[in-house]
């Protein structure tokens, strides 16, 4: 008789997992570290260029888990962690912006030189005039233009309400539009 | 996640994976998280140790003061303060820009480009002295009030009275009111928030707290009701948002009936959404801003009804928002709560 193999990986759900790391268990803790580290430092590369990333992933996570206990539906981990990524980018890109550190961050060197000319050339539009635009609408802009999220996602992300994101992205647009027209880009 | 397809560059500008780092970074939080922000063993064990740790604590957070460079007054982690000429004093909250216009004649103009500034200003009736928030404008005779620039502009009075311009209008904002710019798609006339004394049967929540005693404990016991809500103001101003959080509980606590309870409950709610990730926190004192009588009640509701959802609850979302579109048939934030508890 052929034994029974069972797997040794299980996956659990994020729920499951938030439920053990709010009675304090590090492991736990530590998978949802892993499960989720690509996503915010991505998010946070896109939002801010190579500056301060490493600096915003550390300060997301120990927000997460030091206020983990507010969070009801475990499931919905991934969303709360991302509006807090996005909140901790938000104090960084202001904090660069007054130290003026922003003006030595090339945006557009972000991009892959792998992506499609037709791809690149959007992107480099968006990466043109970030750092022109005010935080809002700069967050807006790069959620809906790069990370493609809906708009009712980039609200629950940023904390602001649905019209409020559609008036920042269509300033964004506003902005990509004219800075093309003007043929800086 | 919902994601448009077309949209999503994502893989375009993507950081090189590296999982080194990702455990180094790791190594970072867990020390940060074993640290911890609370070690309830190191309380002072001494009132006057606690008072001691209070002054050393206020002569590092107490505004610096600062100079105008180039017309600007920015103020980064700390507050800054500076005085104008004319002796008006001018604090600029963390985090906040402020930029002075060329003088105009006598008057003196200046812009909270960003961030939120209180201004001081001494009378003289012979000048002018304006702030210019986006498309609003403020103009004072001498008054202390602050400005805020966020998605909005709101305008706080604490002593004397202002002129507010906006699109066109104009509104006299006095001491002890709260003006807030209408949004896009709201009516061009501002309204004035006063604060009226909310009324004693609450329309929304579970519990309402006991009014204040007319004979109550001895003082001595009590904090001062106007000294705790300004130091949960400047606390929040100065971007220490535990200590501003708590201090508008206390504050609600001891003070439920005060004509600034409102206020209180609905900062504690935006501290709670927007900052301390605390949505269930934040949906109790948006629930507590919402009552009948409340001059932030059509904000208070909508975020309300937000806050529930975010908490991921779903039912308790639906039944604010219905009581939104009960109160408010034809309100402001119809559009964005459409879809809220989805």
């Amino acid at each position: 008789m052929m034994a029974l193999v069972l797997p040794t990986h299980v996956e659990t759900s994020d729920a499951d997992v938030v439920s053990r790391a709010k009675e304090g268990e590090r492991a736990a803790q530590a998978l949802l570290y892993r499960r989720h580290v690509r996503m915010v430092r991505g998010l946070a590369y896109r939002l801010l260029g190579q500056r301060d990333v490493e600096d915003v992933v550390q300060d997301a996570f120990v927000t997460a888990f030091e206020r983990l206990g507010s969070l009801r539906d475990g499931q919905a981990f991934a969303r709360w962690l991302g509006s807090i990524v996005v909140f901790t980018a938000r104090k960084a890109i202001r904090q660069q912006r007054r130290s003026r550190a922003h003006s030595d961050v090339h945006l557009p060197s972000l991009i892959s030189e792998d992506a499609p000319a037709e791809v690149r050339a959007e992107l480099e539009a968006v990466y043109g005039i970030l750092t022109e635009l005010p935080d809002d609408v700069r967050i807006a802009l790069v959620l809906r233009r790069v990370d493609g999220l809906s708009i009712k996602e980039i609200s629950a992300f940023m904390g602001r309400s649905v019209a409020t994101v559609k008036r920042r992205i269509s300033d964004g647009d506003f902005h990509l539009k004219a800075a093309m027209k003007r043929g800086q880009l | 996640m919902i994601r448009d397809r077309e949209l999503d560059r994502r893989r375009w500008v993507e950081p090189e994976r590296d999982d080194e780092l990702d455990k180094a970074t790791w190594e970072r939080i867990d020390a940060r998280l074993t640290k911890g922000p609370k070690r309830p063993w190191l309380i002072p064990a001494s009132v006057g140790v606690v008072l001691a740790a209070a002054a050393a604590l206020w002569l590092v957070l107490r505004p610096s003061n600062a100079e105008w460079n180039e017309g600007e007054l920015v103020a980064s982690s700390e507050a800054a303060v500076a005085l104008m000429e004319d002796g008006s004093r001018v604090e600029a909250a963390p985090h906040s820009r402020l930029v002075r216009q060329a003088n105009q004649g006598a008057d003196m103009h200046v812009q909270v480009a960003e961030g939120e500034a209180t201004f001081d200003v001494a009378r003289n009736a012979a000048r002018d002295f304006v702030v210019h928030a986006g498309e609003v404008e403020v103009v004072v005779v001498g008054t202390r009030f602050s400005v805020e620039r966020g998605d909005v502009v709101v305008v706080a009075v604490s002593r004397g009275a202002v002129e507010i311009r906006h699109e066109g209008a104009s509104v006299v904002v006095s001491s002890g009111e709260i003006w807030r710019e209408p949004e896009e798609h709201e009516e061009p006339v501002a309204e004035v928030l006063d604060r009226p004394a909310p009324e004693p049967a609450p329309e929304l929540g579970e519990e309402e707290p006991s009014a204040e005693p007319e004979v109550s404990a001895p003082r001595a016991a009590r904090p001062d009701a106007a000294d705790l809500f300004d130091a949960a103001q400047s606390a929040r101003r100065d971007g220490r948002h535990d200590e501003a959080s708590q201090k508008y509980g206390e504050f609600l606590r001891h003070f439920p009936s005060h004509n600034n309870a409102s206020l209180a409950a609905f900062e504690l709610g935006r501290l709670k959404m927007d900052v301390l990730h605390d949505p269930a926190g934040a949906a109790r004192a948006f629930e507590r801003a919402a009552r009948r009588g409340s001059p932030f009640r059509q904000d208070a509701m909508a975020r309300w009804a937000q806050a529930l959802a975010a908490s991921g609850d779903g039912d308790g979302c639906m039944r604010a928002r219905t009581r939104y579109e009960e109160a408010f048939p034809s309100g402001r934030h119809l559009a964005g709560l459409a879809h809220v508890c989805e």
